[in-house]
């Protein structure tokens, strides 16, 4: 029996493959992406694994010097705050110490030391290496000729070779600089070629391979360190015995701070060392991936309801033939479970393919990441594989339990009095609730108080609440803006009527777009509200976008000044003369009508009388002495930039201190500068152009101008990076979600392919037909962007909020066009969902679809 | 063969000459009709009669512009419907033809009323509501016309497709097996009813059916063979028409 029923799922796969189609692609680029995000973890692992790792590759133990130990453990001899290098410093007496332990049958020192090599007329920088006594710890592979054996041969890597024209034969001369700052400089002979090095670490300067000899000679006698040493045991020893007796050995030479690790464990260290972040990453991702993988799970559950109430005849007639309720269930979840696997290894294979492409481009494009390789960890495999099918089966679950109810009276009904209409649970409405309230309490106190850990646990709660609560309000929603739109007219109608006919099945296509435009649209909403308040708070830090000194103290000519303003992004320019001494330093004045624009806060612009002060000044006055001698009191207006040249108008430069800008020009002392108010829109290539054209206008060096605009630019541009990263990976669950829109579609017109006939043969032209399937795809999509970014933009305005509490205000700003673009996005998506099977809809004549059955 | 209801030619409704459909190509290529002419009288009830297979069905789609004659070509009310491309045959459909189906004649997700009014909303047009009332009222569908189709026994609903097809005063009424999924007492009252609208009212109705006592309630029985008309009976009843099947072999 278990046998019918594989072969019932199978011949229903191959049947209706073609309904199949989307949920494949949906599972397929859920697993994908989970599939990726683990991939690039190993990847990055494996490539430094590959590179950093080959100089141990071949050891058993690697003993390293630990600084860091030492450092901990500084003691009262260490006057100079460092550790004394005797105790970390591994050398010749270390070396020794090692090859005398027993258990070990070799060791070799790594040279840490660069060297300066002359070639031709040209001098080169260089990593060195040394050839091992034993072979197999000589990290360096020979291409071509032979490694070094004396002190007066040296073997070259091949990139370097090949680039710098160094060939077999060829004399160089090495030079290495020994502590006390005396050269060392040997003349030696290029005997061998060896394969280009992976290191990132070292891969970036040349690498010679020298003899232990030279290695001597050039460090000066007694002076060798090594940055390692890599040793080969006998074998038939324990290797954590013999850790312990090297450290041991080791110590009682007196270097007490040293590791002691296989090369396994060594790479694991380097790599954690080198990589840092990775798996921040990868959390970071698979986050992203588990939201593409619910919507997965809600497209999957979808396409599964649909499929059973298309098969309800069906399953009835079986149930009639006499067909278990249990072996209904169990075909469905075959079919499930078969779709999940294909699926999932197919979108395991994409991401394969996928990672494998974007490796090889990096590697090609990127000099440095020439080392990168594609890593495909088991995991990476297995866990998407499992998370891929297990979703669909979890999501075909409830489906199949539909499925299993089907009575055998039903096979005998025809197939439209199966009554429609879909009632929320009592308890997921209750849990929506109280998840809703829960969430949205905290939600609420967190943007109060300022603490971003309670409100994103405030919206972690209320998001899935509103999920649960979507049956409540998104079929009536739909309905009511179908009403509002449908203008009257017949297909307008009906297509609203169509779209909350099955308000189950309306709810969960509608909230897997919600998910992603909501997610989406927040972060839109929440990275310009950060932008634009610390737009603000930077504005007052910032007063001036850019300001130009004279540091030669010729002063700005009048036509250098006038070309400045000409430059395209310049908005505003005044020049700031000197006027004299106060407590705050040198004071300034300039025109008051150019100052109030040039200044990027409305609300600190010295008045008349009125002196701007950086933050720093306390009092409310200000005592200034001018250059003439005169001496005055003025208000001061203090602002909130810390590093600020005081400035005031120069009527209150000319009414305090009696100085107008003829007199400041007189004055020996009198030096200038230049403030200018640049386009906000500016970019930062914009601005680099501008500050060239500047220096050039103006004729200074570009280090003379400064000011707040790159500072801030940095902020804007790294908060866009984020955000395009971010939505970059919303996308793909925003992808899925259309995927299901367009499936939901498919589905229905299929089902209802009788009635598409009959309204055809009541006089629905072809072009209202179409016109109804694209409304009724319209409305299921726009309404759940709608409702997404509403959702969207309040969970933006609440975390910013709650982010930004720390700060200070918070201006509120809303990204208008970014959010109009997507729900653009999400309407043309879904009208282009709807093209496929309108088509196929309305290809079909009347009679074609009424003998359907 | 031809064959022409007796009437004048001023007084034909729906007329087809030479008209051939052909299935398929090849080893599967079947000719439904073959050559068939036929003429349908104004205000009169014809019924098609004929074994299963003979081309009943394809007739009346190809008549009612459901479906693409292969050749000859279909006047109905004089507008040859054969030229026509399909939104154009659409709006012919909704304004001069009217439908009864065997079953799913309704659309699910509209009231009984909104189905009525159907065609007449997609053609953008308001409705006669004195000559609504007088449907509704004699189809004894006053009660009714909130509830939606599965609401609705399958009498009812067969009845509720006579008001919309009847609504238009369209030139010419199709049905296909309109009785064919309701009991004997339900299908005679559907019948009377389609019977009493050619008498009260003049409509023009073509019925396809396979039993003798549905045709018995036609004013003409037409016989159909093989995707031809091979025989008519004028004010048939039911020995007539079953007698008349036999001879086809039936
Ligand atoms: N869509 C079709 N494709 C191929 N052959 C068809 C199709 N529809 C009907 N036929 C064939 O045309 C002939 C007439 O069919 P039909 O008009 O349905 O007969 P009736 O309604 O009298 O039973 C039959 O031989 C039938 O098999
Ligand atoms: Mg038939």
């Amino acid at each position: 029996m278990y046998n019918s029923v594989l072969q019932l799922a199978l011949a229903n796969l191959k049947t209706y493959s073609r309904r199949f189609i989307a949920v494949t692609l949906a599972v397929m680029i859920g697993t994908a992406f989970l599939g990726a995000t683990l991939m690039v973890n190993a990847s990055a692992t494996e490539s430094l694994k590959n590179s950093i790792g080959s100089s141990y590759a071949n050891s058993d133990l690697v003993i390293h010097g630990d600084y860091s130990a030492a450092y901990d453990n500084l003691d009262a001899a260490d006057t100079d705050g460092e550790p004394d290098p005797v105790g970390y410093q591994l050398g010749a007496k270390a070396l020794k110490a090692v090859e005398g332990t027993a258990g070990v049958s070799a060791a070799h020192g790594a040279a840490g030391t660069s060297v300066s090599v002359h070639a031709g007329s040209k001098d080169y920088f260089a990593s060195v290496s040394t050839v091992a006594k034993d072979p197999r710890l000589t990290s360096t592979v020979l291409e071509s000729g032979a490694l070094p054996s004396s002190s007066d041969q040296v073997a070259v890597d091949a990139t370097y070779a090949g680039e710098y024209n160094i060939s077999r034969g060829d004399v160089l001369d090495v030079a290495s600089a020994t502590e006390d700052g005396k050269e060392i400089s040997k003349q030696v002979k290029v005997t061998g070629i060896t394969e280009a090095s992976n290191d990132p670490l070292t891969g970036a300067n040349m690498s010679l391979t020298v003899s232990q000899s030279l290695l001597e000679a050039l460090s000066g006698p007694g002076e060798t360190t090594y940055q390692s040493i890599a040793l080969l045991s006998v074998g038939s020893v324990d290797l954590d015995t013999l850790k312990t007796s090297i450290t041991s050995a080791l110590a009682s030479e007196g270097i007490e701070y040293t590791t002691v690790l296989t090369p396994d464990e060594q790479i694991v260290k380097d790599v954690a060392n080198f990589s840092g972040g990775n798996d921040q990453l990868t959390i970071v991702l698979l986050v992203f991936a588990l939201i593409a993988l619910v919507v997965t799970g809600l497209v999957v559950m979808n396409t599964f309801a649909v499929l059973i109430a298309q098969r309800t005849r069906e399953l009835a007639l079986m149930r009639t033939l006499g067909a278990l309720r249990s072996q209904i269930r169990s075909s469905v979840l075959i079919e499930a479970l078969l779709v999940g696997l294909l699926a999932s290894a197919a979108g395991v294979l994409l991401a394969t393919g996928i990672m494998a492409g974007l490796i090889a481009i990096l590697g090609a494009t990127v000099p440095s990441m020439s080392f990168a390789i594609l890593a495909v960890p088991v995991q990476a495999i297995v866990v998407p594989i499992l998370a891929g099918t297990l979703i669909t089966l979890v999501a075909a679950w409830v489906p199949a339990g539909k499925a299993m109810s089907v009575s055998p009276l039903a096979a005998l009904r025809p197939a439209d009095d199966v009554a429609m209409g879909n009632k929320a649970g009592k308890v997921r409405i209750v849990c929506g609730l109280l998840l809703l309230f829960a969430g949205a309490a905290a939600l609420a106190y967190g943007a109060i108080e300022g603490d971003i850990l309670i409100a994103f646990g405030g919206g972690m709660l209320s998001f899935p609440g509103i999920l649960m609560l979507g049956s409540l309000f998104l079929p009536k929603t739909v309905s009511a803006i179908g009403n509002l739109t449908s203008g009257g007219t017949v297909p307008g109608k009906l297509a609203s009527l169509n779209a909350v006919r099955n308000p189950g099945r309306t709810t969960a296509t509608a909230t897997a777009l919600l998910i992603g435009v909501t997610l989406v649209s927040m972060m839109m909403v929440g990275a310009q509200t950060a932008k634009s308040s610390l737009g603000d708070a930077l504005g007052s830090e910032y007063l001036v976008d850019i300001q130009i000194l004279d540091y030669d103290q010729k002063g700005f000519s009048t036509d250098a000044i006038a070309k400045a303003a000409t430059l395209d992004g310049v908005e505003v320019i005044t020049e700031l003369g000197s006027v004299g001494t106060s407590a705050e330093g040198e004071l300034y004045a300039t025109d008051p009508a150019l100052l109030a624009r040039v200044l990027n806060s409305d609300k600190q612009v010295p008045g008349s009388g009125e002196i701007l002060t950086g933050s720093t000044h306390e009092a409310s006055t200000l005592a200034a002495t001018s250059y003439t001698g005169a001496s005055g009191e003025l208000k001061a207006l203090v602002s909130d930039s810390n590093s600020f040249r005081p400035v005031m108008g120069w009527d209150t430069a000319e009414r305090v201190l009696g100085i107008t800008p003829a007199v400041a020009a007189e004055a020996t002392q009198h030096e200038s500068l230049l403030w200018l108010k640049a386009d906000d829109n500016l970019d930062a290539a914009a601005l680099r152009t501008l500050q060239t054209d500047l220096a050039v206008a103006l004729g200074v060096e570009e280090f003379a101008i400064g000011g707040g605009m790159k500072e801030m630019q940095m902020f804007n541009t790294v908060i866009d990076m984020l955000l395009m990263i971010v939505s970059g990976l919303l996308a793909v669950a925003v992808l899925i979600a259309l995927i299901g829109v367009a499936n939901t579609l498919s589905l229905s017109v299929l089902e209802r392919t009788r009635e598409n006939s009959l309204l055809r043969a009541l006089g629905l032209t072809r072009g209202q037909l179409k016109k109804m399937l694209a409304t009724e795809a319209v409305l299921i999509g726009g309404v759940a962007a709608l409702l997404g970014v509403l959702l969207g933009s309040a969970y933006g305005l609440l975390g910013a909020q709650s982010v930004m509490g720390a700060f200070g205000a918070m201006s509120v700003s809303i990204p208008w066009l970014q959010l109009a673009g997507v729900i653009a996005v999400s309407v043309v998506a879904a009208l282009a969902a709807s093209i496929v099977p309108a088509r196929r809809a309305a290809k079909l004549a009347p009679v074609q679809g009424l003998a359907s059955d | 063969m031809t064959i022409t209801a007796p009437h004048t030619s001023t007084d034909i409704a729906v007329h087809a000459t030479n008209l051939s459909k052909i299935y398929g190509a090849g080893t599967t290529r079947v000719e439904a009709l073959r050559g068939v002419e036929v003429s349908f009288a104004r205000g009169k009830f014809t019924a098609i009669m004929g074994p299963s297979g003979s081309g009943k069905s394809t007739l009346m789609h190809c008549l009612a512009g459901l479906d693409d004659a292969s050749g000859g070509s279909i006047y109905i009310g004089g507008t040859d419907i054969s030229k026509l491309n399909d939104d154009a045959l659409t709006k012919m459909r909704r304004e001069k033809v009217g439908f009864v189906f065997q079953s799913f004649n309704l659309v699910p997700t509209l009231t009984a009323e909104a189905n009525i009014l159907l065609p007449l909303a997609l053609a953008g047009k308001k409705h006669d509501a004195a000559w609504l009332e007088t449907i509704v009222a004699t189809l004894g569908l006053k009660d009714r016309l909130t509830h939606k189709p599965h609401e609705l026994s399958g009498g009812q609903q067969q009845r509720v497709a006579v008001a919309r097809a009847l609504l238009t005063r369209p030139e010419v009424v199709f049905g296909d097996e309109p009785t064919g999924n309701l009991d004997s007492r339900t299908g005679a009252e559907v019948l009377s009813l389609l019977r009493s609208s050619t008498r009260e009212m003049g409509q023009t109705i073509i019925m396809v059916t396979h039993d003798a006592i549905a045709a018995s309630y036609a004013d003409t029985v037409l016989l159909m063979k093989d995707g031809e008309l091979v025989g008519q009976l004028e004010d048939p009843t039911v020995e007539s028409v079953t007698q008349a099947l036999s001879g086809l072999g039936v």
